[in-house]
Protein backbone atom coordinates (compact mmCIF):
# COMPACT_ATOMS: atom_id res chain seq x y z
CA UNK A 1 0.00 0.00 0.00
CA UNK A 2 1.45 3.42 -0.76
CA UNK A 3 1.74 6.09 2.23
CA UNK A 4 2.53 9.61 2.26
CA UNK A 5 4.85 11.08 4.74
CA UNK A 6 5.28 14.96 5.15
CA UNK A 7 9.09 16.14 4.77
CA UNK A 8 10.96 19.19 5.28
CA UNK A 9 9.49 20.94 2.35
CA UNK A 10 6.84 18.71 0.62
CA UNK A 11 6.10 14.88 0.76
CA UNK A 12 8.02 11.50 0.87
CA UNK A 13 5.88 9.23 -1.59
CA UNK A 14 6.02 5.71 -0.92
CA UNK A 15 4.56 3.14 -3.88
CA UNK A 16 4.98 -0.58 -3.10
CA UNK A 17 6.03 -3.39 -5.39
CA UNK A 18 2.73 -3.88 -7.30
CA UNK A 19 2.05 -0.50 -7.87
CA UNK A 20 5.24 1.01 -9.39
CA UNK A 21 4.76 -1.52 -12.20
CA UNK A 22 1.03 -0.27 -12.69
CA UNK A 23 1.74 3.38 -12.82
CA UNK A 24 4.97 3.07 -15.08
CA UNK A 25 3.28 0.90 -16.91
CA UNK A 26 -0.07 3.23 -17.88
CA UNK A 27 2.56 6.45 -17.83
CA UNK A 28 4.45 4.24 -20.63
CA UNK A 29 1.63 4.21 -22.83
CA UNK A 30 0.04 7.75 -22.20
CA UNK A 31 3.89 8.95 -23.00
CA UNK A 32 3.69 6.81 -26.43
CA UNK A 33 0.11 8.30 -27.43
CA UNK A 34 1.32 11.64 -26.94
CA UNK A 35 5.26 11.31 -28.50
CA UNK A 36 3.59 9.46 -31.78
CA UNK A 37 1.84 12.96 -32.34
CA UNK A 38 4.73 14.56 -32.09
CA UNK A 39 6.46 12.60 -34.52
CA UNK A 40 3.82 12.51 -37.17
CA UNK A 41 4.19 16.18 -37.62
CA UNK A 42 7.88 15.58 -37.84
CA UNK A 43 7.77 16.33 -41.97
CA UNK A 44 6.73 19.80 -41.11
CA UNK A 45 8.18 22.55 -41.34
CA UNK A 46 11.59 22.91 -39.27
CA UNK A 47 11.51 26.82 -39.04
CA UNK A 48 7.79 26.72 -37.75
CA UNK A 49 8.80 23.97 -35.23
CA UNK A 50 11.93 26.70 -34.31
CA UNK A 51 9.52 29.29 -33.08
CA UNK A 52 7.03 26.28 -31.74
CA UNK A 53 3.99 27.00 -34.48
CA UNK A 54 2.77 23.36 -34.84
CA UNK A 55 1.38 23.12 -38.78
CA UNK A 56 -1.29 20.84 -37.76
CA UNK A 57 -3.97 22.43 -36.71
CA UNK A 58 -6.99 19.99 -36.16
CA UNK A 59 -8.52 18.52 -33.03
CA UNK A 60 -6.56 14.99 -33.26
CA UNK A 61 -8.38 11.90 -34.59
CA UNK A 62 -7.20 9.61 -32.05
CA UNK A 63 -9.81 10.34 -28.88
CA UNK A 64 -7.39 10.23 -26.20
CA UNK A 65 -4.87 12.91 -27.89
CA UNK A 66 -8.12 14.63 -28.88
CA UNK A 67 -8.92 14.91 -24.92
CA UNK A 68 -5.50 16.10 -24.03
CA UNK A 69 -5.62 18.33 -26.55
CA UNK A 70 -9.36 19.70 -26.97
CA UNK A 71 -10.27 22.94 -28.67
CA UNK A 72 -10.21 26.21 -26.94
CA UNK A 73 -13.18 27.82 -29.60
CA UNK A 74 -16.15 26.33 -30.49
CA UNK A 75 -15.62 28.22 -33.99
CA UNK A 76 -12.98 25.92 -36.37
CA UNK A 77 -11.31 28.42 -37.92
CA UNK A 78 -10.56 30.49 -34.20
CA UNK A 79 -9.78 26.56 -33.37
CA UNK A 80 -7.08 26.26 -35.49
CA UNK A 81 -5.01 29.03 -35.28
CA UNK A 82 -5.20 29.19 -31.61
CA UNK A 83 -3.88 25.39 -31.73
CA UNK A 84 -1.23 26.14 -34.58
CA UNK A 85 0.24 28.48 -31.63
CA UNK A 86 -0.18 26.79 -28.41
CA UNK A 87 -0.42 23.02 -29.13
CA UNK A 88 3.53 22.85 -29.34
CA UNK A 89 3.98 24.24 -25.58
CA UNK A 90 1.44 22.32 -24.13
CA UNK A 91 2.80 18.98 -25.87
CA UNK A 92 6.21 19.73 -24.01
CA UNK A 93 4.32 20.74 -20.94
CA UNK A 94 2.46 17.35 -20.91
CA UNK A 95 5.38 15.13 -22.05
CA UNK A 96 8.08 16.46 -19.55
CA UNK A 97 5.14 15.81 -16.39
CA UNK A 98 5.14 12.27 -17.48
CA UNK A 99 8.44 12.00 -17.93
CA UNK A 100 9.40 13.10 -14.79
CA UNK A 101 7.20 11.26 -13.67
CA UNK A 102 8.68 7.79 -15.15
CA UNK A 103 12.09 8.78 -14.58
CA UNK A 104 11.27 9.17 -10.63
CA UNK A 105 10.09 5.21 -10.63
CA UNK A 106 12.75 2.46 -10.25
CA UNK A 107 12.61 -0.18 -12.81
CA UNK A 108 11.54 -2.52 -10.31
CA UNK A 109 10.20 -2.74 -7.01
CA UNK A 110 8.82 -0.14 -4.52
CA UNK A 111 9.76 3.66 -4.53
CA UNK A 112 10.08 6.28 -1.97
CA UNK A 113 9.64 9.71 -4.00
CA UNK A 114 10.64 12.67 -2.76
CA UNK A 115 8.41 15.36 -4.09
CA UNK A 116 8.74 19.54 -3.62
CA UNK A 117 5.69 22.12 -4.18
CA UNK A 118 6.57 21.83 -8.14
CA UNK A 119 7.06 17.83 -7.98
CA UNK A 120 3.51 17.59 -6.37
CA UNK A 121 2.14 19.93 -9.20
CA UNK A 122 3.73 17.92 -12.09
CA UNK A 123 2.78 14.50 -10.74
CA UNK A 124 -0.85 15.55 -10.08
CA UNK A 125 -0.92 17.04 -13.73
CA UNK A 126 0.72 13.73 -15.16
CA UNK A 127 -1.59 11.96 -13.21
CA UNK A 128 -4.34 13.51 -14.08
CA UNK A 129 -3.92 13.05 -18.06
CA UNK A 130 -3.10 9.46 -17.58
CA UNK A 131 -6.85 9.45 -15.64
CA UNK A 132 -8.48 10.95 -18.51
CA UNK A 133 -6.50 8.41 -20.88
CA UNK A 134 -7.94 5.49 -18.75
CA UNK A 135 -11.13 7.57 -18.94
CA UNK A 136 -11.25 7.44 -23.10
CA UNK A 137 -10.02 3.47 -22.94
CA UNK A 138 -12.61 2.81 -20.33
CA UNK A 139 -15.53 4.86 -22.32
CA UNK A 140 -16.08 7.09 -18.77
CA UNK A 141 -19.41 8.95 -18.41
CA UNK A 142 -21.95 10.05 -16.22
CA UNK A 143 -23.11 6.31 -15.79
CA UNK A 144 -20.11 4.81 -15.42
CA UNK A 145 -20.12 3.94 -11.49
CA UNK A 146 -23.49 1.66 -12.28
CA UNK A 147 -22.05 -0.19 -15.38
CA UNK A 148 -18.80 -0.96 -13.57
CA UNK A 149 -20.50 -1.65 -9.95
CA UNK A 150 -20.50 -5.71 -11.41
CA UNK A 151 -16.69 -5.62 -13.21
CA UNK A 152 -15.37 -9.15 -11.69
CA UNK A 153 -11.52 -9.52 -12.17
CA UNK A 154 -12.23 -12.01 -15.14
CA UNK A 155 -13.69 -9.17 -16.87
CA UNK A 156 -10.83 -7.56 -19.20
CA UNK A 157 -11.63 -3.79 -18.17
CA UNK A 158 -11.03 -5.06 -14.66
CA UNK A 159 -7.27 -4.08 -14.35
CA UNK A 160 -7.82 -1.02 -15.78
CA UNK A 161 -10.47 -0.47 -14.02
CA UNK A 162 -8.49 -1.20 -10.41
CA UNK A 163 -5.71 1.28 -11.77
CA UNK A 164 -7.99 4.35 -12.92
CA UNK A 165 -9.77 4.18 -9.24
CA UNK A 166 -6.36 3.55 -7.48
CA UNK A 167 -4.81 7.10 -9.66
CA UNK A 168 -7.70 9.00 -8.51
CA UNK A 169 -7.05 7.57 -4.62
CA UNK A 170 -3.19 8.72 -5.64
CA UNK A 171 -4.39 12.26 -6.89
CA UNK A 172 -6.43 13.25 -4.02
CA UNK A 173 -3.84 12.36 -1.74
CA UNK A 174 -1.30 14.24 -3.21
CA UNK A 175 -3.66 17.34 -3.53
CA UNK A 176 -4.40 17.12 0.32
CA UNK A 177 -0.63 17.73 0.46
CA UNK A 178 -0.47 20.60 -1.84
CA UNK A 179 -0.13 24.57 -0.61
CA UNK A 180 -1.79 27.42 -1.72
CA UNK B 1 -23.32 31.67 -19.53
CA UNK B 2 -23.46 35.30 -18.82
CA UNK B 3 -26.37 37.21 -20.79
CA UNK B 4 -25.81 40.29 -23.04
CA UNK B 5 -27.86 42.09 -25.03
CA UNK B 6 -26.72 44.56 -27.30
CA UNK B 7 -28.74 47.95 -27.09
CA UNK B 8 -29.03 50.04 -29.81
CA UNK B 9 -30.24 53.79 -29.42
CA UNK B 10 -31.13 53.69 -32.95
CA UNK B 11 -34.05 52.02 -31.71
CA UNK B 12 -35.74 55.20 -30.72
CA UNK B 13 -39.29 56.10 -32.66
CA UNK B 14 -38.28 59.75 -32.79
CA UNK B 15 -41.74 61.97 -33.36
CA UNK B 16 -40.23 64.27 -35.29
CA UNK B 17 -37.24 62.23 -36.70
CA UNK B 18 -35.28 64.76 -39.37
CA UNK B 19 -32.71 61.84 -38.19
CA UNK B 20 -31.76 58.54 -39.60
CA UNK B 21 -30.99 55.82 -37.51
CA UNK B 22 -27.61 55.32 -39.12
CA UNK B 23 -26.51 59.10 -37.62
CA UNK B 24 -28.20 58.14 -34.12
CA UNK B 25 -25.85 54.77 -33.52
CA UNK B 26 -23.03 54.99 -32.08
CA UNK B 27 -19.47 55.10 -33.67
CA UNK B 28 -18.07 51.75 -33.60
CA UNK B 29 -14.91 52.78 -32.72
CA UNK B 30 -15.72 54.25 -28.70
CA UNK B 31 -18.36 51.14 -28.51
CA UNK B 32 -16.87 49.29 -25.08
CA UNK B 33 -14.80 46.24 -25.96
CA UNK B 34 -17.65 42.93 -25.05
CA UNK B 35 -15.26 41.25 -22.62
CA UNK B 36 -14.21 37.61 -22.82
CA UNK B 37 -14.95 34.90 -20.69
CA UNK B 38 -13.30 31.27 -19.77
CA UNK B 39 -15.58 28.64 -19.54
CA UNK B 40 -15.14 25.72 -17.78
CA UNK B 41 -16.85 21.83 -18.77
CA UNK B 42 -17.47 19.10 -16.98
CA UNK B 43 -16.43 16.22 -17.76
CA UNK B 44 -17.08 12.56 -16.08
CA UNK B 45 -13.31 12.32 -15.30
CA UNK B 46 -12.19 15.04 -13.04
CA UNK B 47 -12.52 14.80 -9.72
CA UNK B 48 -14.32 17.35 -7.64
CA UNK B 49 -10.88 18.11 -4.94
CA UNK B 50 -8.89 17.78 -8.72
CA UNK B 51 -10.85 21.20 -10.07
CA UNK B 52 -11.16 22.96 -6.92
CA UNK B 53 -7.41 22.39 -6.69
CA UNK B 54 -6.81 24.19 -10.08
CA UNK B 55 -9.29 26.87 -9.56
CA UNK B 56 -7.11 27.72 -6.46
CA UNK B 57 -3.68 27.63 -7.99
CA UNK B 58 -4.14 29.04 -11.36
CA UNK B 59 -6.63 31.65 -10.44
CA UNK B 60 -6.02 32.33 -6.24
CA UNK B 61 -9.13 31.97 -6.03
CA UNK B 62 -10.00 31.01 -2.10
CA UNK B 63 -11.28 27.76 -1.57
CA UNK B 64 -14.61 28.92 -0.89
CA UNK B 65 -14.89 30.70 -4.50
CA UNK B 66 -13.40 27.98 -6.22
CA UNK B 67 -15.68 24.81 -4.16
CA UNK B 68 -18.70 27.29 -5.56
CA UNK B 69 -17.51 27.37 -9.23
CA UNK B 70 -16.66 23.64 -9.28
CA UNK B 71 -19.74 23.10 -7.91
CA UNK B 72 -21.48 25.24 -10.38
CA UNK B 73 -19.26 22.59 -13.32
CA UNK B 74 -20.40 19.80 -12.16
CA UNK B 75 -24.07 20.74 -11.75
CA UNK B 76 -24.79 22.95 -14.36
CA UNK B 77 -22.33 21.23 -16.63
CA UNK B 78 -20.36 24.64 -17.08
CA UNK B 79 -19.38 27.67 -15.11
CA UNK B 80 -17.24 31.08 -16.17
CA UNK B 81 -14.11 30.95 -14.40
CA UNK B 82 -12.70 34.24 -15.48
CA UNK B 83 -13.56 37.34 -17.85
CA UNK B 84 -11.14 40.04 -19.27
CA UNK B 85 -9.12 40.37 -22.80
CA UNK B 86 -9.10 37.83 -25.40
CA UNK B 87 -5.68 37.26 -24.87
CA UNK B 88 -5.75 37.56 -21.33
CA UNK B 89 -8.65 34.37 -21.75
CA UNK B 90 -6.43 32.44 -24.23
CA UNK B 91 -3.43 32.63 -21.60
CA UNK B 92 -6.47 31.15 -19.04
CA UNK B 93 -7.37 28.04 -20.98
CA UNK B 94 -3.99 27.08 -22.25
CA UNK B 95 -3.23 26.87 -18.56
CA UNK B 96 -6.46 25.26 -18.04
CA UNK B 97 -5.61 22.48 -20.92
CA UNK B 98 -2.22 22.21 -19.21
CA UNK B 99 -4.13 20.81 -15.75
CA UNK B 100 -6.31 18.71 -17.84
CA UNK B 101 -9.82 20.69 -17.75
CA UNK B 102 -11.70 21.05 -20.38
CA UNK B 103 -12.22 25.25 -21.19
CA UNK B 104 -13.07 26.99 -24.08
CA UNK B 105 -13.27 31.14 -24.51
CA UNK B 106 -15.99 33.42 -25.79
CA UNK B 107 -17.37 36.62 -26.03
CA UNK B 108 -20.02 37.92 -24.06
CA UNK B 109 -22.12 38.88 -26.85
Amino acid sequence: MSSFAKSNRGLILHLDATEVPVLRSFATEVLEVITARDQALGGEDPLARMVEISTNDKLPENPILARLFPNAYDDEQLASEFRRYTETSLHGKKEQAIANLLHSLPLSGAASIKLDEDGIDEWLRAINDLRLALGVILDIDENSDKRFADTKEEDPEFYTLQAFYWLGWLQENLIEHATY
Amino acid sequence: MIAGSRSRSGGIALEHASISPAEVLPDVDWLPQAPWITIVWNDPVNLMSYVTHVFMVLFGYSRERATVLMLQVHNEGRAVVTSGSREEMERDVERLHAYGLWATLEQTF
